[in-house]
Protein backbone atom coordinates (compact mmCIF):
# COMPACT_ATOMS: atom_id res chain seq x y z
CA UNK A 1 0.00 0.00 0.00
CA UNK A 2 1.08 3.59 -0.62
CA UNK A 3 1.40 5.99 2.29
CA UNK A 4 -2.02 7.55 1.58
CA UNK A 5 -3.62 4.12 1.21
CA UNK A 6 -2.11 3.03 4.51
CA UNK A 7 -3.47 6.12 6.29
CA UNK A 8 -6.87 5.58 4.68
CA UNK A 9 -6.95 1.96 5.84
CA UNK A 10 -6.23 3.12 9.40
CA UNK A 11 -9.15 5.58 9.18
CA UNK A 12 -11.39 2.90 7.69
CA UNK A 13 -10.49 0.56 10.53
CA UNK A 14 -12.12 3.04 12.92
CA UNK A 15 -15.41 2.66 11.07
CA UNK A 16 -15.54 -1.06 10.33
CA UNK A 17 -13.55 -4.19 11.09
CA UNK A 18 -11.18 -4.93 8.23
CA UNK A 19 -10.75 -8.60 7.26
CA UNK A 20 -7.23 -10.06 6.86
CA UNK A 21 -7.84 -10.26 3.12
CA UNK A 22 -8.46 -6.49 2.87
CA UNK A 23 -6.17 -4.58 0.52
CA UNK A 24 -6.15 -1.31 -1.42
CA UNK A 25 -8.13 -2.89 -4.25
CA UNK A 26 -10.86 -4.43 -2.09
CA UNK A 27 -14.33 -3.20 -3.01
CA UNK A 28 -15.64 -1.03 -0.17
CA UNK A 29 -19.26 -1.92 -0.89
CA UNK A 30 -19.11 -5.52 -2.10
CA UNK A 31 -16.22 -6.77 0.07
CA UNK A 32 -16.72 -4.68 3.21
CA UNK A 33 -20.50 -4.23 2.90
CA UNK A 34 -20.21 -0.57 3.91
CA UNK A 35 -23.57 1.20 4.15
CA UNK A 36 -23.99 4.61 2.53
CA UNK A 37 -23.81 6.47 5.87
CA UNK A 38 -20.58 4.63 6.72
CA UNK A 39 -19.11 5.65 3.37
CA UNK A 40 -20.07 9.28 4.11
CA UNK A 41 -18.47 9.05 7.56
CA UNK A 42 -15.31 7.54 6.07
CA UNK A 43 -15.05 10.27 3.44
CA UNK A 44 -15.50 12.97 6.10
CA UNK A 45 -12.74 11.32 8.17
CA UNK A 46 -10.49 11.33 5.11
CA UNK A 47 -11.30 14.97 4.28
CA UNK A 48 -10.41 16.12 7.80
CA UNK A 49 -7.30 13.94 7.98
CA UNK A 50 -5.87 15.10 4.63
CA UNK A 51 -7.37 18.62 4.82
CA UNK A 52 -9.08 18.34 1.45
CA UNK A 53 -12.66 18.85 0.22
CA UNK A 54 -14.03 15.88 -1.75
CA UNK A 55 -17.22 16.67 -3.64
CA UNK A 56 -19.70 13.80 -3.78
CA UNK A 57 -19.60 13.53 -7.56
CA UNK A 58 -15.86 12.85 -7.42
CA UNK A 59 -16.73 9.66 -5.56
CA UNK A 60 -19.07 8.34 -8.25
CA UNK A 61 -16.44 5.98 -9.66
CA UNK A 62 -14.61 5.29 -6.40
CA UNK A 63 -15.00 1.69 -5.26
CA UNK A 64 -11.64 1.02 -3.59
CA UNK A 65 -9.14 2.56 -1.23
CA UNK A 66 -6.66 2.88 -4.11
CA UNK A 67 -9.16 4.89 -6.15
CA UNK A 68 -9.91 7.16 -3.18
CA UNK A 69 -6.17 7.65 -2.63
CA UNK A 70 -5.85 8.78 -6.26
CA UNK A 71 -8.61 11.36 -5.78
CA UNK A 72 -6.93 12.68 -2.64
CA UNK A 73 -3.52 12.84 -4.34
CA UNK A 74 -5.00 14.94 -7.14
CA UNK A 75 -6.71 17.28 -4.67
CA UNK A 76 -3.57 17.74 -2.61
CA UNK A 77 -1.49 18.54 -5.68
CA UNK A 78 2.24 17.95 -6.29
CA UNK A 79 3.39 20.66 -3.86
CA UNK A 80 2.19 18.65 -0.88
CA UNK B 1 -29.16 -8.17 -15.28
CA UNK B 2 -32.65 -6.96 -16.18
CA UNK B 3 -34.47 -3.93 -14.84
CA UNK B 4 -36.59 -6.02 -12.50
CA UNK B 5 -33.81 -8.18 -11.08
CA UNK B 6 -32.80 -5.59 -8.49
CA UNK B 7 -36.14 -6.11 -6.78
CA UNK B 8 -34.94 -9.51 -5.58
CA UNK B 9 -32.81 -7.62 -3.06
CA UNK B 10 -35.77 -5.44 -2.10
CA UNK B 11 -37.89 -8.56 -1.63
CA UNK B 12 -35.22 -10.15 0.58
CA UNK B 13 -35.05 -7.00 2.70
CA UNK B 14 -38.83 -6.96 3.01
CA UNK B 15 -38.88 -10.59 4.10
CA UNK B 16 -36.20 -9.91 6.71
CA UNK B 17 -38.53 -7.43 8.42
CA UNK B 18 -40.72 -10.22 9.79
CA UNK B 19 -44.48 -10.74 9.69
CA UNK B 20 -45.43 -7.06 10.11
CA UNK B 21 -43.83 -4.63 7.69
CA UNK B 22 -43.21 -1.40 9.66
CA UNK B 23 -43.48 0.59 6.45
CA UNK B 24 -46.98 -0.69 5.72
CA UNK B 25 -48.83 -0.12 8.95
CA UNK B 26 -52.47 0.68 8.21
CA UNK B 27 -54.44 3.15 10.29
CA UNK B 28 -57.79 1.34 10.18
CA UNK B 29 -59.71 4.09 11.92
CA UNK B 30 -58.59 7.34 13.48
CA UNK B 31 -60.05 7.94 16.95
CA UNK B 32 -58.29 11.22 17.78
CA UNK B 33 -54.98 12.95 17.02
CA UNK B 34 -53.37 10.58 19.51
CA UNK B 35 -55.28 7.29 19.11
CA UNK B 36 -56.17 5.00 16.21
CA UNK B 37 -57.24 1.45 15.52
CA UNK B 38 -54.30 -0.55 14.16
CA UNK B 39 -54.55 -4.31 13.62
CA UNK B 40 -57.89 -4.21 15.43
CA UNK B 41 -56.41 -2.67 18.57
CA UNK B 42 -56.70 0.82 20.02
CA UNK B 43 -53.20 2.20 19.69
CA UNK B 44 -51.39 5.22 21.11
CA UNK B 45 -49.84 7.15 18.22
CA UNK B 46 -46.28 8.02 19.17
CA UNK B 47 -44.78 8.37 15.72
CA UNK B 48 -47.03 10.59 13.60
CA UNK B 49 -45.35 14.04 13.83
CA UNK B 50 -48.76 15.49 14.66
CA UNK B 51 -46.98 17.88 16.99
CA UNK B 52 -49.84 20.33 17.49
CA UNK B 53 -52.82 18.00 17.02
CA UNK B 54 -53.95 20.09 14.06
CA UNK B 55 -55.27 17.22 11.94
CA UNK B 56 -58.49 17.14 13.96
CA UNK B 57 -58.70 20.83 14.82
CA UNK B 58 -62.31 22.01 14.27
CA UNK B 59 -61.33 25.42 12.85
CA UNK B 60 -58.95 23.86 10.31
CA UNK B 61 -61.51 21.24 9.31
CA UNK B 62 -64.24 23.85 8.89
CA UNK B 63 -62.00 26.07 6.76
CA UNK B 64 -61.12 23.12 4.54
CA UNK B 65 -64.75 22.08 4.19
CA UNK B 66 -65.80 25.58 3.23
CA UNK B 67 -63.02 25.91 0.62
CA UNK B 68 -63.87 22.48 -0.77
CA UNK B 69 -67.45 23.60 -1.33
CA UNK B 70 -66.50 27.02 -2.68
CA UNK B 71 -63.44 26.31 -4.86
CA UNK B 72 -63.64 22.61 -5.66
CA UNK B 73 -61.40 19.62 -5.11
CA UNK B 74 -58.24 20.78 -6.85
CA UNK B 75 -56.58 23.45 -8.96
CA UNK B 76 -55.69 21.19 -11.94
CA UNK B 77 -52.67 23.32 -12.70
CA UNK B 78 -49.25 24.49 -11.57
CA UNK B 79 -48.67 27.83 -9.93
CA UNK B 80 -47.15 29.05 -13.22
CA UNK B 81 -50.35 28.35 -15.12
CA UNK B 82 -53.86 28.32 -13.67
CA UNK B 83 -52.87 26.98 -10.24
CA UNK B 84 -52.51 30.26 -8.36
CA UNK B 85 -55.69 31.16 -6.53
CA UNK B 86 -56.05 34.17 -4.32
CA UNK B 87 -55.83 31.85 -1.31
CA UNK B 88 -52.31 30.73 -2.30
CA UNK B 89 -51.22 34.36 -2.41
CA UNK B 90 -52.92 35.03 0.93
CA UNK B 91 -51.14 32.08 2.55
CA UNK B 92 -47.79 33.34 1.25
CA UNK B 93 -48.47 36.82 2.61
CA UNK B 94 -49.48 35.40 6.00
CA UNK B 95 -46.38 33.19 6.17
CA UNK B 96 -44.11 36.12 5.31
CA UNK B 97 -45.78 38.23 8.00
CA UNK B 98 -45.50 35.35 10.51
CA UNK B 99 -41.72 35.34 10.06
CA UNK B 100 -41.37 39.09 9.56
CA UNK B 101 -39.82 38.50 6.14
CA UNK B 102 -40.82 40.24 2.92
CA UNK B 103 -41.23 37.07 0.87
CA UNK B 104 -42.75 33.59 1.03
CA UNK B 105 -43.31 30.84 -1.51
CA UNK B 106 -45.66 27.89 -1.11
CA UNK B 107 -45.00 24.43 -2.56
CA UNK B 108 -47.22 21.39 -2.89
CA UNK B 109 -45.15 19.23 -0.52
CA UNK B 110 -42.34 19.75 1.95
CA UNK B 111 -40.17 17.42 -0.10
CA UNK B 112 -40.92 19.56 -3.16
CA UNK B 113 -40.01 22.72 -1.25
CA UNK B 114 -36.52 21.41 -0.54
CA UNK B 115 -36.03 20.23 -4.10
CA UNK B 116 -37.50 23.43 -5.48
CA UNK B 117 -35.48 25.86 -3.38
CA UNK B 118 -32.14 24.08 -3.67
CA UNK B 119 -32.42 23.55 -7.41
CA UNK B 120 -33.38 27.19 -8.01
CA UNK B 121 -30.72 28.65 -5.76
CA UNK B 122 -27.65 26.56 -6.53
CA UNK B 123 -26.14 25.48 -9.83
CA UNK B 124 -22.99 24.19 -11.53
CA UNK B 125 -19.85 25.78 -10.08
CA UNK B 126 -21.58 26.47 -6.77
CA UNK B 127 -21.42 24.25 -3.68
CA UNK B 128 -23.86 22.83 -1.16
CA UNK B 129 -22.57 22.04 2.35
CA UNK B 130 -25.01 19.72 4.15
CA UNK B 131 -25.10 18.77 7.80
CA UNK B 132 -24.29 15.05 7.90
CA UNK B 133 -27.71 14.28 9.43
CA UNK B 134 -29.69 16.33 6.91
CA UNK B 135 -32.96 14.83 5.67
CA UNK B 136 -33.08 12.81 2.45
CA UNK B 137 -35.06 15.57 0.70
CA UNK B 138 -32.14 17.96 1.23
CA UNK B 139 -29.66 15.43 -0.17
CA UNK B 140 -31.99 14.84 -3.14
CA UNK B 141 -32.34 18.58 -3.70
CA UNK B 142 -28.57 19.00 -3.52
CA UNK B 143 -28.11 16.29 -6.17
CA UNK B 144 -30.50 18.15 -8.48
CA UNK B 145 -28.33 21.26 -8.42
CA UNK B 146 -25.34 19.76 -10.31
CA UNK B 147 -23.23 21.75 -7.84
CA UNK B 148 -20.38 20.32 -5.75
CA UNK B 149 -21.97 18.65 -2.74
CA UNK B 150 -20.14 18.29 0.58
CA UNK B 151 -21.10 17.32 4.13
CA UNK B 152 -19.90 18.56 7.49
CA UNK B 153 -20.08 16.81 10.84
CA UNK B 154 -23.47 16.95 12.48
CA UNK B 155 -24.08 20.14 14.47
CA UNK B 156 -20.34 20.92 14.49
CA UNK B 157 -19.79 24.60 13.67
CA UNK B 158 -16.02 24.21 14.08
CA UNK B 159 -15.99 21.45 11.48
CA UNK B 160 -18.17 23.59 9.21
CA UNK B 161 -15.64 26.40 9.59
CA UNK B 162 -12.75 24.12 8.55
CA UNK B 163 -14.67 22.78 5.56
CA UNK B 164 -15.71 26.20 4.29
CA UNK B 165 -12.08 27.30 4.59
CA UNK B 166 -11.02 24.38 2.42
CA UNK B 167 -13.37 25.53 -0.34
CA UNK B 168 -11.39 28.75 -0.80
CA UNK B 169 -13.12 31.21 -3.14
CA UNK B 170 -15.96 28.73 -3.72
CA UNK B 171 -17.13 29.38 -0.14
CA UNK B 172 -18.78 32.59 -1.32
CA UNK B 173 -20.85 30.49 -3.75
CA UNK B 174 -21.85 27.95 -1.13
CA UNK B 175 -25.21 27.23 0.46
CA UNK B 176 -24.93 25.76 3.95
CA UNK B 177 -27.93 23.54 4.71
CA UNK B 178 -29.04 22.48 8.18
CA UNK B 179 -32.22 21.51 9.99
CA UNK B 180 -33.59 23.36 13.01
CA UNK B 181 -34.79 20.24 14.84
CA UNK B 182 -33.34 16.99 13.54
CA UNK B 183 -36.16 14.66 12.68
CA UNK B 184 -34.67 11.36 13.84
CA UNK B 185 -32.61 12.29 16.86
CA UNK B 186 -34.68 15.26 18.05
CA UNK B 187 -31.68 17.47 18.76
CA UNK B 188 -31.49 21.15 17.85
CA UNK B 189 -28.95 22.84 15.59
CA UNK B 190 -26.56 25.36 17.22
CA UNK B 191 -27.87 27.97 14.82
CA UNK B 192 -26.17 31.03 16.31
CA UNK B 193 -22.74 29.46 15.80
CA UNK B 194 -23.59 27.99 12.40
CA UNK B 195 -25.01 31.30 11.16
CA UNK B 196 -21.90 33.20 12.28
CA UNK B 197 -19.50 30.72 10.65
CA UNK B 198 -21.51 30.61 7.42
CA UNK B 199 -21.60 34.35 7.00
CA UNK B 200 -17.97 34.81 8.03
CA UNK B 201 -17.05 32.80 4.92
CA UNK B 202 -19.48 34.73 2.71
CA UNK B 203 -21.78 31.73 2.27
CA UNK B 204 -25.58 31.66 2.59
CA UNK B 205 -27.59 29.60 5.10
CA UNK B 206 -30.76 27.60 4.58
CA UNK B 207 -32.54 26.17 7.64
CA UNK B 208 -35.13 23.43 7.26
CA UNK B 209 -37.63 23.88 10.08
CA UNK B 210 -39.91 21.01 9.01
CA UNK B 211 -40.10 19.61 12.54
CA UNK B 212 -39.78 22.89 14.44
CA UNK B 213 -42.04 25.49 12.81
CA UNK B 214 -45.11 25.93 14.99
CA UNK B 215 -43.46 23.79 17.66
CA UNK B 216 -40.35 25.60 18.93
CA UNK B 217 -40.06 29.22 20.06
CA UNK B 218 -42.41 31.53 21.93
CA UNK B 219 -43.86 32.69 18.61
CA UNK B 220 -43.64 29.26 16.96
CA UNK B 221 -41.10 30.33 14.37
CA UNK B 222 -38.75 27.49 15.14
CA UNK B 223 -35.11 27.28 16.10
CA UNK B 224 -34.27 30.42 14.08
CA UNK B 225 -36.36 32.23 16.69
CA UNK B 226 -34.91 30.61 19.83
CA UNK B 227 -31.36 30.98 18.49
CA UNK B 228 -31.94 34.70 17.85
CA UNK B 229 -31.02 34.53 14.16
CA UNK B 230 -34.39 35.23 12.58
CA UNK B 231 -33.02 38.40 11.01
CA UNK B 232 -29.82 36.75 9.80
CA UNK B 233 -30.62 33.41 8.15
CA UNK B 234 -31.03 33.59 4.41
CA UNK B 235 -33.72 31.00 3.73
CA UNK B 236 -36.11 29.05 5.93
CA UNK B 237 -37.97 26.09 4.48
CA UNK B 238 -40.65 24.06 6.18
CA UNK B 239 -43.57 21.75 5.72
CA UNK B 240 -47.26 21.91 6.53
CA UNK B 241 -47.44 18.16 7.08
CA UNK B 242 -46.45 18.22 10.74
CA UNK B 243 -47.43 21.08 13.08
CA UNK B 244 -49.94 22.43 10.53
CA UNK B 245 -51.60 19.03 10.08
CA UNK B 246 -52.07 19.38 6.30
CA UNK B 247 -49.70 18.89 3.36
CA UNK B 248 -47.42 21.27 1.50
CA UNK B 249 -44.20 23.15 1.99
CA UNK B 250 -42.86 26.69 2.00
CA UNK B 251 -39.82 28.89 1.82
CA UNK B 252 -39.46 32.33 3.38
CA UNK B 253 -36.55 34.68 2.94
CA UNK B 254 -35.25 38.15 3.57
CA UNK B 255 -33.82 38.13 0.03
CA UNK B 256 -35.94 39.68 -2.74
CA UNK B 257 -34.62 37.06 -5.17
CA UNK B 258 -36.99 34.49 -3.65
CA UNK B 259 -39.74 36.11 -5.73
CA UNK B 260 -37.83 35.05 -8.85
CA UNK B 261 -37.46 31.40 -7.85
CA UNK B 262 -40.83 30.68 -9.45
CA UNK B 263 -39.21 31.22 -12.87
CA UNK B 264 -36.42 28.69 -12.37
CA UNK B 265 -37.61 26.13 -9.84
CA UNK B 266 -38.71 23.09 -11.82
CA UNK B 267 -40.35 21.27 -8.88
CA UNK B 268 -42.45 24.42 -8.40
CA UNK B 269 -43.17 24.94 -12.08
CA UNK B 270 -44.16 21.38 -12.93
CA UNK B 271 -46.30 20.35 -9.95
CA UNK B 272 -50.00 21.02 -9.54
CA UNK B 273 -50.53 23.56 -6.77
CA UNK B 274 -51.99 22.68 -3.34
CA UNK B 275 -55.77 22.18 -3.35
CA UNK B 276 -57.98 25.02 -2.08
CA UNK B 277 -59.09 22.93 0.91
CA UNK B 278 -55.48 22.21 1.87
CA UNK B 279 -54.59 25.90 1.62
CA UNK B 280 -57.62 26.94 3.66
CA UNK B 281 -56.89 24.42 6.45
CA UNK B 282 -53.24 25.45 6.44
CA UNK B 283 -54.19 29.12 6.82
CA UNK B 284 -56.49 28.26 9.73
CA UNK B 285 -53.72 26.23 11.36
CA UNK B 286 -51.20 29.05 10.90
CA UNK B 287 -53.58 31.44 12.64
CA UNK B 288 -53.88 29.06 15.60
CA UNK B 289 -50.13 28.43 15.76
CA UNK B 290 -49.56 32.19 15.72
CA UNK B 291 -52.28 33.21 18.16
CA UNK B 292 -52.32 30.38 20.72
CA UNK B 293 -48.83 30.04 22.24
CA UNK B 294 -50.36 28.16 25.15
CA UNK B 295 -50.45 25.10 22.88
CA UNK B 296 -46.66 25.16 22.65
CA UNK B 297 -46.35 25.75 26.38
CA UNK B 298 -48.46 22.65 26.99
CA UNK B 299 -46.36 20.66 24.53
CA UNK B 300 -43.14 21.83 26.19
CA UNK B 301 -44.41 20.54 29.55
CA UNK B 302 -45.20 17.20 27.92
CA UNK B 303 -41.76 17.07 26.29
CA UNK B 304 -40.13 17.72 29.65
CA UNK B 305 -42.19 14.90 31.16
CA UNK B 306 -41.15 12.56 28.32
CA UNK B 307 -37.51 13.50 28.80
CA UNK B 308 -37.73 12.78 32.52
CA UNK B 309 -39.43 9.44 31.84
CA UNK B 310 -36.76 8.39 29.38
CA UNK B 311 -34.08 9.41 31.86
CA UNK B 312 -35.75 7.20 34.47
CA UNK B 313 -35.43 4.33 32.02
CA UNK B 314 -31.73 5.23 31.91
CA UNK B 315 -31.88 5.98 28.20
CA UNK B 316 -29.59 8.61 26.66
CA UNK B 317 -31.59 11.75 25.92
CA UNK B 318 -31.08 15.20 24.44
CA UNK B 319 -30.37 18.18 26.71
CA UNK B 320 -33.35 20.20 25.49
CA UNK B 321 -36.87 18.77 25.61
CA UNK B 322 -38.35 18.43 22.12
CA UNK B 323 -41.29 16.32 20.89
CA UNK B 324 -38.90 13.87 19.21
CA UNK B 325 -36.75 11.28 20.93
CA UNK B 326 -34.97 8.18 19.75
CA UNK B 327 -33.94 4.96 21.41
CA UNK B 328 -30.96 3.09 20.03
CA UNK B 329 -31.00 -0.69 20.04
CA UNK B 330 -27.97 -2.96 19.72
CA UNK B 331 -29.00 -4.44 16.40
CA UNK B 332 -31.51 -4.34 13.59
CA UNK B 333 -33.13 -7.53 14.92
CA UNK B 334 -33.57 -6.08 18.41
CA UNK B 335 -35.06 -2.89 17.01
CA UNK B 336 -37.56 -4.92 14.98
CA UNK B 337 -38.44 -7.02 18.03
CA UNK B 338 -38.94 -3.96 20.20
CA UNK B 339 -41.02 -2.23 17.53
CA UNK B 340 -43.28 -5.27 17.14
CA UNK B 341 -43.61 -5.69 20.90
CA UNK B 342 -44.63 -2.06 21.29
CA UNK B 343 -47.22 -2.35 18.54
CA UNK B 344 -48.61 -5.47 20.20
CA UNK B 345 -48.75 -3.49 23.45
CA UNK B 346 -50.79 -0.78 21.70
CA UNK B 347 -48.13 1.82 20.95
CA UNK B 348 -47.12 2.89 17.45
CA UNK B 349 -43.62 4.35 17.08
CA UNK B 350 -41.33 4.69 14.06
CA UNK B 351 -38.47 2.36 13.38
CA UNK B 352 -35.34 3.56 11.62
CA UNK B 353 -32.90 1.01 10.26
CA UNK B 354 -29.53 1.28 8.50
CA UNK B 355 -28.51 2.49 6.00
CA UNK B 356 -30.83 5.49 6.42
CA UNK B 357 -29.88 6.32 10.00
CA UNK B 358 -27.32 8.56 11.68
CA UNK B 359 -24.30 6.54 12.75
CA UNK B 360 -25.77 3.47 11.04
CA UNK B 361 -27.77 2.85 14.21
CA UNK B 362 -30.98 0.82 14.65
CA UNK B 363 -33.47 3.19 16.26
CA UNK B 364 -36.96 3.52 17.59
CA UNK B 365 -38.18 7.07 17.02
CA UNK B 366 -40.85 8.56 19.26
CA UNK B 367 -42.82 11.72 18.65
CA UNK B 368 -45.53 13.27 20.80
CA UNK B 369 -47.85 16.23 20.36
CA UNK B 370 -49.89 18.94 22.00
CA UNK B 371 -52.98 16.70 21.90
CA UNK B 372 -51.27 14.26 24.29
CA UNK B 373 -52.19 14.18 27.96
CA UNK B 374 -49.73 13.57 30.76
CA UNK B 375 -51.28 10.11 31.06
CA UNK B 376 -50.49 9.46 27.37
CA UNK B 377 -46.82 10.36 27.96
CA UNK B 378 -46.73 8.09 31.02
CA UNK B 379 -48.31 5.25 29.05
CA UNK B 380 -45.68 5.63 26.32
CA UNK B 381 -42.81 5.59 28.81
CA UNK B 382 -44.26 2.71 30.83
CA UNK B 383 -44.84 0.49 27.81
CA UNK B 384 -41.46 1.35 26.32
CA UNK B 385 -39.81 0.54 29.64
CA UNK B 386 -41.72 -2.74 29.82
CA UNK B 387 -40.65 -3.86 26.36
CA UNK B 388 -37.00 -2.87 26.84
CA UNK B 389 -36.98 -4.43 30.32
CA UNK B 390 -38.28 -7.75 29.00
CA UNK B 391 -35.71 -7.78 26.24
CA UNK B 392 -32.89 -7.02 28.68
CA UNK B 393 -34.09 -9.75 31.02
CA UNK B 394 -34.16 -12.25 28.14
CA UNK B 395 -30.65 -11.24 27.10
CA UNK B 396 -29.34 -11.76 30.64
CA UNK B 397 -31.02 -15.15 31.21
Amino acid sequence: MSDIEHQLSTLLGHITELPDSFNADSDLIDDLALESMQVMEFVMEAEDHFDVAIAQDRLADVRTLAQLATVIEKLRGPAR
Amino acid sequence: MGLLDKFAEVRATRESLGPIDPTRVVIERLLSPTRAMIRGRETLLAGTNNYMGMTMEPAAIAAGQSALADAGTGTTGSRMANGTHDSHRQLEAELAAFYGYPHAMVFTTGYGANLGVLSALVGPGDAVMLDAHAHASLHDGARMTRADVYSFRHNDATNLDARLRRLGDQATRTLVVVEGLYSVTGDLAPLAEITAVTHRHGALLLVDEAHSVGVIGAGGRGVVETAGVLDQVDFVVGTFSKAFGTTGGFCVSRHAELRLFSYCSRPYMFTASPSPATVASTRAALKLLRDEPQRREHLTRLCTRLLAGLRQLELPVNDVPTPVACVELDSREKALRAWNALLNAGVYVNIMLPPATPGNASLLRLSIGDAYTEADVDELVTKLGGVLGEMNAEAES
